[in-house]
């Protein structure tokens, strides 16, 4: 055999070495990160909400937990992962608020907004890292017991980030708005429509226009669509939209109903590839 | 030169193939190195096939020690892990040398064929070798992919041509089989492949 045909084949098996190890450098995170996020939550004992991180599996030091220091009753779950890749994990830390630990307000104060978190890692050390945006609603707490005039029906999402919640009217209301902190900011990508359903005869959607009565023993269905992602790329943003229903008594009270829509993402491979390279790209 | 060949094979048999009860292989490939270089010792000759097959056997016989003291020299082709560059390495490096190996058998074998006359075993001495390579140099081309797995079916290509090498790797066997039956000779005699033209001017 040749010796230029040794030669070549050593060229090949060497290009092929450091085109692959470059390749997987480029494509892992120089260092975990927490996702983008825009969550909108009360800050009551009832709130939960997902703070993601995503991890390079071959770093040795990992996330062990999460302060905020602007909500000292904010506590979380046991981290869990919430899907695993070649590369990269993404975790999820599911956070909520001890009841005993939130401190009863008798007047609604402004929402916090919040743009990082105290990470704690196991190596000791501890760190401000970007998440984005919470908005924490500080409202009354702990709410009247006063009877509400609709009662849940029934609610649901989808796995094409879709879903609906659907409330029954007990007494007659009027709905002014449905409105969210957040719908400025995602425009046309999250549509959502308002409508009656008649439990009479056949069973028909009516699409209503604000603000208008309702009558006790109709429904009120609240349909919501994410149109992410946009063409064919994953957007690694979660959201948690606050969907508020708000309603006006007959005696000038105003109440209001929460449908809380949600975003994950769930990336492919190929689409945390790219997560890595623009992150990569935007470190240097 | 018989007894040479049927070491080299039998060593060949025992590095090649592991038997393994728990950890434990019941055909060390340190043994079996052995047994290829007290072969090759055999054979013993100034040629550069024999002093390539004897230092890559070397190397080989200290990788397999530093792996009974615990040295990673494996990756798994089927868990879905990703292996690491330097496990990687290791294995890469391992089959480099082991095609050295293969290549200096190859040659030593050839030459004595050529010089014995012994043309369609010379002929296949070279063919093997050329499948080692072809193989070899094919494992050596997809294993990095296990780190970017830019190849869609990138492991199930390298496991075929894993097995490929497996394959090419026994036909050496075979072929040190072949020439321990068609090579009679005197221990230790001379593999040199001009051999045969010196003896026919002395003669």
């Amino acid at each position: 055999m040749k010796i230029t045909v040794y030669v070549a084949v050593l060229a090949l098996v060497i290009a092929s070495w450091i085109g692959n190890i470059a390749y997987s450098r480029g494509s892992q995170l120089p260092e975990g990160q927490f996702l983008s996020h825009y969550i909108e939550t009360d800050y009551a004992p009832s709130a939960v909400f997902d703070l993601l991180y995503v991890d390079n599996n071959k770093d040795k030091r990992k996330l062990i937990g999460i302060r905020i220091k602007e909500l000292s009753a904010f506590r979380f779950y046991p981290i869990a992962a919430h899907q695993e890749m070649r590369l990269q994990s993404i975790y999820v830390i599911r956070g909520y608020f001890e009841e005993e630990a939130v401190e009863p307000r008798t007047t609604a104060m402004e929402p916090l907004i919040l743009h990082s978190i105290t990470a704690l890692y196991n190596d000791g050390t501890e760190r401000e890292e970007e998440v984005g945006e919470i908005i924490v609603y500080r409202n009354v707490w702990p709410m009247s017991e006063k009877e509400r005039p609709f009662l849940f029906s029934s609610g649901g999402s989808s796995s094409d980030n879709s879903g609906y919640g659907t409330i029954r009217i007990d007494k007659p209301i009027k709905l002014t708005s449905v409105n969210s902190r957040l719908l400025d900011r995602l425009g046309d990508r999250f549509q959502f429509d308002v409508k009656l359903a008649s439990n009479r005869g056949t069973p028909q959607e009516i699409p209503l226009t604000l603000p208008a009565e309702l009558k006790q023993g109709e429904s009120l269905s609240v349909n919501y669509r994410f149109m992410i992602p946009d063409e064919n790329k994953i957007e690694m943003t979660a959201y948690r939209v606050m969907l508020r229903e708000e309603f006006q008594e007959s005696d000038g009270r105003r109440t209001n109903h929460v449908l809380f829509a949600d975003y994950t993402p769930y990336p492919t491979e190929a689409d945390m590839r790219s997560f890595v390279r623009e992150t990569r790209r935007q470190a240097e | 030169m018989k007894r040479a060949y049927i070491r080299i094979s039998w060593g060949l048999v025992l590095a090649l193939f592991d038997f393994r009860i728990q950890s434990i292989d019941l055909l060390p490939d340190g043994i079996g190195y052995l047994l290829i270089m007290l072969g090759l010792t055999t054979l013993k000759s100034a040629r550069s096939d024999f002093r390539i097959a004897w230092g890559a056997t070397v190397m080989l016989l200290v990788l397999s020690i530093a792996r009974l003291g615990g040295m990673q020299a494996e990756i798994s082709l089927t868990d879905n892990g990703i292996p690491t560059v330097d496990s990687l390495s290791i294995v890469a490096a391992t089959i480099v040398i082991d095609l050295a190996m293969l290549y200096g058998i190859c040659g030593v074998i050839r030459a004595n064929a050529q010089a014995r006359g012994r043309i369609r075993l010379a002929n296949a001495a070279r063919n093997t070798w050329h499948a080692n390579f072809a193989f070899g140099a094919g494992v050596s081309f997809l294993l990095p992919f296990q780190l970017s797995h830019l190849i869609e079916e990138g492991k199930a290509l390298t496991i075929m041509v894993m097995l490929g090498y497996l394959f090419s790797s026994f036909w050496v066997i075979l072929l040190a089989r072949r020439a321990s039956r068609e090579l009679p000779g005197q221990h230790g005699s001379d593999p040199d492949g001009n051999l045969g033209r010196k003896m026919d001017i002395i003669a």
